[in-house]
Parts: C-alpha cells; structure tokens; sequence
C-alpha cells in the first residue's frame, strides 16, 4: 500500500524546527550580527597574502598581532608603520660611530692607555652604540599606526618615557587624504595619510606609511563596509 | 695638583706614581659611566614591557631577549671595569 501520509516524519520535522527556533539566540524579530571578512569587501586587501615579516612597514593581515585596547570582535587588519628608508639617518650615524674606534690609536692619551683600558673602552663603545641603535629600531618598530575593522587606532612613543595613543571609529572619519611629496617619497613610495574625523580627535596623520594610495583605498572600503553595515543593521 | 705633580714631582713622588693616580681617576669615571649605562639597559629593558604590553607582536620574545642580554653584557662590563682595571 503506497504512504499517503507518514506522520513520524512529519512529527520529526515539527520537532526540529521547534528545536532549531529555542536554540536561535536570534530568534523572533533580532537580526544576527555578522561581520564580514575583510576579504569579502575590501578587494585590495583580499589581494594582499598575510605578512608577519620582522623589518616591515606594510603588514596587511597580521597574524598575532593585538593591542590593549582591542575588543573581542575586532581584527586587525593592516599595521604599517613609517618606511625603512626614513631611518636612514640613525643607521648611518651608528655605521660612521662603528667605525670612530679605528681612529682611537691617533690620540697619543689613548695609545698611553694599558691594553685592559684600551679594551674596556672599546667594548663601552660598542655597547653604548649597539643601545643607541636598539633603541632607535624599538622607538621606530613600535610606533605602529593600526587598522581594525572598527578603529583607526596611532600608537605613538615619542621618548621611551612618553606615550600618546589616538583613536577614532571608522565611521567617524569624514575625510581622508594622501600626500607624498619629495623626490624619495616618489621614488621609494611612501607618504602621509591624514584622516580628518568628526570626534575630539579632529586629524590623525600616518605619517611617511608605504603604499599611501593603498592605504587610502582600504581606508575607503573600511569607511563603505561600515556604511553598509549600519544601512543593513550588521551593527552592534 | 696632579698636573703640577706630573711636571715637578716632589722627591718621593714620581712620575709613575702620577700616572697610577690619573689611571685610578680614569679607572673609576669609566665605572661611574658604566654604572649609569647599566641603569640606561635597565630602563630599555623596562620600556620594552611597556611597549610590548601596547602593541603586541610575534616578534616581542626575541626582542625582550636581546635587551635582557643587553643589560647582562652592561652589568658584566661594570664588573670588568671594577675587578680588572
């Protein structure tokens, strides 16, 4: 006799939905909330492979990467900071003094001097040399100007003593703009970004960051992206 | 006095007696600035604690381990400075 009507596996069904509707936090008139990858909306940065290279300035991705004052919710989603080449100065400065002590011995004080005073002074000077350089790369390693798919956030240590970290929401900016004037800032890529913004914070400035019209455009699809995400309720 | 010394040293004072003297001067000033650089190290190391505990990066380990060996290379240079001079 052919099955008309099998109410077990209609009695099953009803018991799934039920189910599936008790578990749905969403359930009834709220909308879940789902951000989307970056790569789904930003073309330049799905273009982009993850980077956690060492002496970099351009890390689109980051892997492990977090700052103190980020939520849980919130990815990083680009980290530059100023370009090698605006470094120049101090690295020569520490070659041109790594060289200084081959001089020593045309000081007729220095040449008086025991070999035991001779070697402490030259070990001083490389130490205090090697400190000069180590922190010149943290001050520049750690001031970092990061994206999120929330905040533009600038971590700025201006002496090892002083710290000064600025903040504004993506969808505070108002106005953003690129500028790379020079010849080396031409030549090696590299300029300023300012971020005008609506918060108390009026301008933000990335300042000497790689690649600044790429960092316009993800800025750019950073701002729609929370755009469309206030128009379609995505938000928190 | 030592200058003066150096250049008309008295009958139980001679020249050498000076130079020891200038090397013991020169001997504790380079403590006194290798003491101040190992409180120098001290403050790197400190400051990249802070930094670290800013911005947070795979490469933090390494550098907290060359500033540790760091200020290990200052504190062992004191010593050299102290002991062996």
């Amino acid at each position: 006799m052919p099955k008309v009507f099998d109410s077990s596996t209609y009695k099953k069904k009803e018991t799934m939905k039920k189910n599936s509707s008790k578990s749905s936090p969403h359930s009834g008139t709220e909308r879940p909330v789902r951000h989307r990858s970056v790569d789904e909306y930003s073309d330049v940065l799905a273009a982009e492979p993850n980077c956690d290279r060492v002496f970099t300035s351009f890390i689109p991705k980051p892997t492990r990467v977090s700052f103190e004052s980020q939520a849980a919710s919130e990815n990083v989603v680009l980290l530059l900071r100023k370009h090698p080449i605006t470094q120049l100065q101090w690295v020569i400065t520490a070659l041109v003094f790594a060289v200084m002590p081959l001089g020593f011995s045309y000081f007729p004080v220095y040449d008086m001097l025991p070999f035991s005073y001779k070697l402490g002074i030259i070990a001083l000077w490389y130490l205090a040399l090697f400190g000069f350089s180590f922190q010149s790369f943290l001050l520049w390693f750690y001031n970092v100007y990061i994206l999120t798919d929330e905040r533009v956030i600038d971590v700025d240590f201006i002496s090892l003593a002083q710290k000064n970290i600025t903040s504004a929401k993506i969808d505070n900016i108002e106005d953003i703009t690129s500028e790379s004037a020079g010849f080396s800032s031409t030549f090696f890529n590299y300029g300023n970004v300012l971020i005008q913004t609506a918060g108390a914070q009026q301008e933000i400035t990335f300042e000497a960051v790689p690649q600044p019209a790429k960092v316009t455009a993800i800025l750019n699809d950073l701002l729609l992206e929370e755009e469309r995400e206030k128009i379609e309720g995505r938000t928190h | 006095m030592v200058f003066q010394l150096m250049v008309s040293p008295g009958p139980g004072f001679t020249q050498a007696d000076a130079a020891g003297y200038l090397l013991a001067l020169f001997k504790w000033l380079l403590v006194a600035v290798s003491f101040l650089y190992v409180l120098v190290s001290v403050i790197i190391t400190r400051q990249i604690g802070l930094m670290r505990a800013t911005v947070t990066t795979p490469q933090t380990r390494r550098l907290v381990l060359v500033s540790l060996i760091h200020l290990a290379c200052a504190i062992v240079l004191l010593v050299y400075f102290v002991l062996f001079l």
